[in-house]
């Protein structure tokens, strides 16, 4: 019988040098998702022992304790605690920062007292200095009863030591922490309940879980527990007491050292001035970036995919099948791996920043801005980085503290102009005012442009301070909305880094990929049918015009006009005319509807179904595109009044329609996955598609009645 | 007479300068600094300001944190 693997935990405070470890230990095999229902990162590996035995390795989230402040540790504390969690551990490691040991070795010792074997590994290198690293492992492996090994997840220094090690854990002989005498009935009585293997393990749960259960609620009644945080202060007291009682029987006084780089550094990046100056300035890099670097992949993958999906609609045998494969499916998994670049790009430098410890800085320059709106400093890059894109910068909101600021900065990201606006505002502006210079200085259409970038991030804003009254922190935790570590600056292996992004952007593909070709097929099934009599009616008038047709330009035309009239007896087009009432008082008619109808699969799809609708042949250059789209919808008339249906309160109602709405299923399912399900995601398309709405309402009926 | 420290929130020390905690007043701010490694009795420095004053960087031992000034104002001191 094949025997199943064991499972090994990584534990360790943040910032330890963790997860080089696990990326030295399992290296690309490994695997990553979320943790069922919280946007905490689960990554899976597994590591061959010397004689050949297969480990499955964890590495659980940063924790300082096994009493959880953060969503992090309470998935840690979870998991050591309930011995039937699919990834309790059989041993653990524990990964220490040898520079500052002791809590490390409180978490030590209450992994310890769970009953769970455990070895200590002194991580020694993981920083640019190395002055007054004094640790005497053996001295600590005799004092503390388990393991010690230093070692270097850097160098893999010390590697070999820590897998035999492994081989042969070893569990503590006698606890750390005695339970207060009055406690001891009880803690058994619990214990015996959640069948745990040790009493310190009921002890946690009556002090933290949020378990409730009649028997562990009756306990806690019987404890009077109205203070759980006193003896929880208490117990890490008596543990520090023990600890520094088994350092001086080690003779082992661990040395800090004394970090002058590091200071040196923050004297300027964490300058109210210069590091303002210096955080701009790396923003405009990282953001320039990946606008710019990401363009030439992305419309490389565009076109190639394009290319491939052309092909393959010409070679195989026309089918309904064939053509869902092609127009569904294909078209969906382009809008999947278009976002490759800008997600890689994004997150690359963002776990550059990250490994050197700068990250942790920007959220203390700019936590004074971002209180008002009820987020912390560390919120600013990903809803800067909602410029670019929604869809990595949702991924980027993990970094963030607590689950109530991941789900407001989630939340209020796509209200960012991202760079798919960029098409839509392009033609729109163009439709609203001719080129031209305001006082000769600036562009009048580039004015407009900035303006609605300003508007969304105000909206933002705006949204962030509402919700941030209405929404209830998940994690109940109100000191750590900002209190953090501030790492020792150091340069991050490029392989961490590289591997940090491999795993968000097979996350994306894997994760969002489901859903994003999914609802690209129901909506290519919505425009590729219709009810029957009217398409019937289409192709009649179709072949009717081809017969008639005296020379190849009134062919081509009426091919265009049938494309148009296809799109327009099919259900998309009748889901158009049944939502017209609905959008009428936005000013927008039926076809208009229709934009905005397949506009929710992507929103720069607005520019190719207004192409389609009008009738205006695909050009290979994309900006003449715009100009003749941009002639043709000037032309257009409103069937009831006889002028232009492009007025400017129309053009401004979708202008303003198009910032504030939701208009990405990328971005719809990426929020679904990060913020651990639909709920949070369907709250995101419900209040971004009433804004929208009233929005453009108040937009169009404004200037409409003021004479426009 | 017995020496008897005069207590000062971490908020009052100036950047540059060291004291010991004696005390924290607010029950989570004592179990999160306990649990990152600061207990009553560590010297801590005021190492940085963020814009404004708030938040604010100190340093203990071989660990740099960074809180706002709500919770240095529940962390009790004598100044060294």
């Amino acid at each position: 019988m094949p025997q199943r693997p064991v499972t090994w935990a990584l534990v360790g405070n943040p910032n330890t040098g963790k997860s080089t470890l696990f990326n030295r230990l399992t290296g690309l095999d490994q695997r990553t998702g979320n943790y069922p229902g919280v946007t905490v990162e689960r990554k899976v590996g597994t590591l061959k022992l010397g004689h050949g035995q297969t480990v499955r390795l964890v590495d659980l989230p940063g924790a300082f304790g096994l009493y959880p402040a953060t969503l992090d540790e309470r998935v840690t504390a979870d998991i050591l605690r309930t011995p039937t969690d699919p990834d309790h551990p059989s041993g653990v490691v524990v990964v220490a920062d040898s520079s500052h040991l002791k809590p490390s070795l409180l978490l030590l010792t209450q992994v310890l007292d769970l009953g769970l074997p455990a070895i200590l590994a002194l991580n020694m290198t993981d920083r640019l200095t190395t002055e007054g690293l004094t640790v005497d492992a053996p001295a600590l492996s005799r004092v503390f009863g388990v393991p010690v090994v230093a070692l270097s997840a850097r160098t893999g220094a010390g590697v070999p030591d820590l897998l035999a090690h492994m081989a042969r854990p070893r569990v503590a002989a006698r606890p750390f922490f005695r339970i207060p005498e009055g406690f001891r009935t009880t803690v058994e009585q619990v214990q015996a309940h959640l069948a745990l293997p040790t009493p310190y393990g009921a002890y946690q749960q009556l002090l933290s879980s949020p378990l409730a259960t009649p028997e562990l609620t009756d306990a806690r009644a019987a404890l009077r527990l109205s203070d759980p945080q006193a003896l929880i202060a208490n117990e890490i007291t008596v543990r520090y007491d023990r600890i520094q009682e088994l350092l001086l029987q080690a003779e082992a006084t661990p040395v800090s050292p004394t970090e002058r780089l590091t200071e040196r550094l923050d004297r300027w990046v964490l300058h109210p001035v210069w590091g303002m100056v210096l955080l701009v300035a790396l923003l405009v890099v990282l953001f320039q970036a990946i606008f710019t670097w990401a363009a030439a992949p992305m419309d490389a993958i565009d076109q190639g995919m394009a290319w491939v999906g052309d092909w393959l609609s010409a070679h195989l045998a026309p089918s309904l099948v064939s053509r869902l494969l092609v127009e569904g499916v294909w078209a969906g998994l382009q809008g999947v791996v278009v976002f490759v670049p800008q997600i890689a790009l994004l997150f690359l430098g963002l776990a550059f920043l990250e490994g050197t410890g700068y990250l942790a800085r920007v959220g203390f320059l700019t936590d004074r801005l971002m209180r008002p709106v009820g987020l912390s400093g560390r919120a600013i890059i990903p809803l800067l980085g909602g410029f670019a894109c929604a869809v990595p910068s949702i991924m980027a909101v993990r970094s963030l503290p607590t689950a109530k600021e991941r789900i407001l900065t989630a939340l209020t990201i796509p209200l960012m102009s991202c760079s798919a606006r960029i098409p839509v505002y392009t033609v729109l502006i163009a439709l609203l005012v001719p080129a031209g210079t305001l006082w000769g200085v600036f562009e009048v259409r580039g004015l407009l442009m900035t303006a609605f970038y300003l508007g969304g991030a105000v909206v933002a804003f705006g949204v962030a301070y509402v919700l941030s009254r209405v929404i209830k922190d998940p994690d109940g935790s109100r000191v750590n909305q900002y209190l953090t570590q501030l790492p020792s600056y150091k340069l991050p292996r490029l392989r961490d880094v590289l591997l940090d992004v491999y795993r968000k952007v097979y996350a994306f593909v894997e994760g969002a990929g489901k859903v994003i070709v999914l609802l690209s097929v129901v909506l290519w099934v919505l425009a590729a049918f219709g009810p029957a009599p009217a398409r019937e009616r289409a192709w009649a008038q179709y072949q009717a015009q081809v017969a008639e047709a005296p020379d190849e330009a009134t062919l081509n035309q009426a091919q265009l006009d049938y494309q148009a009239a296809k799109l327009e007896t099919s259900f998309a087009g009748v889901l158009g005319r049944t939502v017209e009432p609905i959008l009428a008082p936005l000013g927008m008619d039926w076809k208009m509807g229709i934009a905005v109808i397949t506009s929710f699969a992507a929103r720069e799809v607005f520019v190719g179904t207004m192409n389609t609708l009008y009738s205006v042949g695909e050009s290979a250059d994309a900006d003449a595109g715009y100009r003749t789209l941009t002639q043709r919808l000037a032309q257009e008339q409103n069937p009831t009044t006889g002028g232009p249906a492009f007025t400017a309160p129309v053009v401004l109602s979708l202008l303003v329609f198009y910032a504030l709405a939701l208009q990405c299923m990328s971005t719809l399912a990426v929020a679904r996955r990060e913020l651990g399900g639909w709920r949070w995601a369907l709250v995101l398309l419900v209040y971004q598609s009433l804004l929208a709405y009233l929005a453009s309402l108040l937009t169009y009926q404004l200037l409409v009645n003021s004479g426009l | 007479m017995p020496h008897r420290p005069l207590l000062v929130p971490l908020s009052r020390i100036l950047p540059g300068h060291s004291a010991r905690v004696v005390e924290v007043a607010v029950q989570e701010v004592q179990v999160a600094l306990l649990n990152m490694g600061i207990a009553p009795g560590d010297v801590i420095e005021v190492a940085n300001l963020g814009p404004g004053g708030d938040p604010l960087a100190i340093r203990s031992a071989g660990t740099k944190l960074a809180f706002r000034k709500v919770v240095a104002d529940s962390i009790y001191v004598e100044a060294l």
